[in-house]
């Protein structure tokens, strides 16, 4: 496998939760996937069971801030410097800058697809479709959010705001790691 | 009115049941030990530097056709053909009595960064092919190119087109600007020159999450909350982390290569479009005139279907055959219908020719 600094900043962490993957579920789910899994199921089932009788959307509403940070989280983890070169004096401030803007602008991205699959999310709970079968079980419920992310983000990511957000998020990358090559004297 | 209909009582019951068998899964995964790269007995039986051309031992009585050379993509590892004996597309053509090579292309590292897609295209390639031929007695070989190594595959034919007798492309992108293709619509934004310049190869972390990130709540959270479902199956847990461990193995990619190919290919589409020249000689598609079966699958997230339809149009041969698989860009190898069908149909199809 290559060096994990040879990759995205944000790379190694991602690949790294693979690797741990099933140490940290086994111990103590809470910051990979499987704990996020794990978190939606528990936080959602409080939520359901009090939902079950009361009004809808409002209550759902109320983890909508949670699941936004958590998938963005999921998708813009923090980044990772070369420390030696973490220095703003040392950096280029015009590439960190940048890097910072580059990472707002992808943020702003998935915060927004975030929002718009709860939105999905609710109006699916709270049809006037008789027609549609009644939502049973946290795992229906589950697969129903999955199915409104999926939606949310494919109808974002063929955009050309996606397209061009995330392009330069790496282009920004790639001239902070040319950045923080070993200056010649 | 909501559909949310969720009895408080059996919602704390599902989120505990949930939790533990998540954990029971992923603590009985651990003891899991998935090394092997594919099951059916094999020799390499050339080399030519990290590239590896390996022939797998006979399972069946030979079914007199020609050596059928399976190209793989340089993305990924290619013992996702033979992953387990249940689910091994190569098991299933050494069944029907076919002689099966496989190019394995390796693990590039900093020392290959300057290999170029003619080195690959032509030089490997065809140096695999040259030793089957030599070693089999025969003038050509029947060809068998996946996905990138199916667009390689193409290339090569239309360049030597008297060394491939058949010619098979499996999930296969041809065009590669079609609407549905998300990984197209991303990489056309990329300055890949300047990020080949800046990190020398591509790290296969990065294509990895690429790919990860065109679906990425069904190939992340939905994919692990699974484990819960099959804690108590070891049969499906082992399968479960033999493609976790396929997704994850990810070769970097030559540098030069890799810009080649997204240029060329995603940026400029030239298969497509004309204009495509590899090692200095033109690449048209149209000399390829041998028989043609196309395989794609219907839910293809990575090469859609309308990235590989377009082949029947491009190219002179004659005898041209699509394949629709209902499934998608994995299933297509590993799903147990994928077993019974794809063999079948490569098989049969190659008799017929």
């Amino acid at each position: 496998m290559p060096d994990a600094g040879d990759s995205l900043p944000w790379m190694p962490a991602w690949v790294e939760v693979q690797r741990k993957l099933l140490d940290q579920a086994a111990k103590a789910p809470g910051g990979d996937y499987v704990g996020i899994a794990a978190d939606w199921w528990r936080l959602f089932g409080t939520q359901a069971s009090s939902a079950a009788t009361a009004t809808l959307p409002a209550d759902l509403e109320s983890l909508r801030t949670l699941f936004i940070d958590r998938y963005r989280q999921l998708f813009t983890p923090e980044i990772a410097l070369d420390p030696a070169a973490q220095d703003p004096m040392q950096s280029g401030a015009a590439v960190v800058m940048r890097w910072q803007a580059a990472t707002r602008r992808i943020g702003q991205q998935i915060a927004a697809i975030a929002n718009d699959a709860f939105r999905r999310l609710s109006a699916a709970l709270a049809t006037n479709d008789a027609a549609l079968p009644p939502i049973t079980s946290l795992r229906e419920l589950h697969e129903l959010w999955i199915e409104c992310g999926e939606a949310a983000y494919a109808a974002a990511a063929h955009g050309d705001e996606f397209a061009d957000a995330q392009a330069e998020l790496l282009s920004a990358w790639v001239e902070l790691r040319a950045d923080q090559r070993p200056r010649r004297p | 009115m909501t559909r949310l209909a969720i009895d408080p009582a059996r919602a704390a019951a599902e989120v505990t049941d949930f939790c533990r068998r998540l954990a029971a899964g992923a603590q009985r995964l651990a003891a899991f030990d998935v090394r092997a790269e594919g099951c059916s007995a094999r020799d390499a039986v050339f080399r030519a530097e990290k590239t590896v051309l390996w022939r797998y031992r006979p399972q069946a009585a030979n079914a007199g056709l020609p050596p059928l050379v399976i190209c793989y993509a340089l993305v990924n590892r290619p013992y996702m053909m033979d992953l387990q004996p249940d689910r091994s597309l190569i098991r299933g053509l050494l069944a029907r009595g076919l002689d099966v090579y496989l190019i394995d292309w390796g693990y590039p590292d900093a020392g290959d960064r300057q290999l170029a897609l003619d080195d690959y295209v032509n030089r490997y390639l065809g140096a695999c092919i040259d030793h089957v031929c030599g070693a089999r007695g025969a003038a050509a070989i029947n060809l068998l190119g996946v996905c990138q190594g199916g667009t390689m595959s193409l290339c090569h034919t239309a360049l030597h087109p008297e060394r491939v007798r058949n010619l098979v492309t499996m999930v296969t992108p041809v065009d590669f600007q079609t609407d549905e293709n998300l990984l197209s619509t991303w990489v056309r934004k990329v300055d890949v020159d300047r990020m080949v310049e800046v990190l020398g190869n591509i790290p296969g972390e990065l294509l990895n999450a690429t790919f990860i990130s065109l679906m990425p709540l069904r190939l992340s959270v939905q994919k692990y909350a699974g484990i819960a479902d099959i804690a108590d199956e070891p049969e499906a847990l082992a399968n479960f982390l033999r493609m976790e461990r396929w997704i994850h193995d990810s070769p970097d990619q030559a540098g030069r290569a890799f810009a080649e190919f997204i240029r060329w290919f995603f940026q400029e589409n030239s298969l497509v479009r004309g204009g495509l020249a590899i090692g200095g000689q033109p690449v048209d598609p149209r000399r390829i005139t041998c028989p043609l079966l196309n395989i794609y699958a219907s839910q293809d997230h990575l090469v859609p279907p309308s990235a590989s339809r377009p082949l029947a149009a491009l190219t002179g041969s004659r005898d041209y055959t699509a394949f629709e698989f209902d499934g998608g860009h994995i299933g297509i190898y590993v799903s147990r219908r994928a077993q019974e069908v794809l063999p079948r149909t490569i098989a049969q199809w190659l008799e017929r020719h």
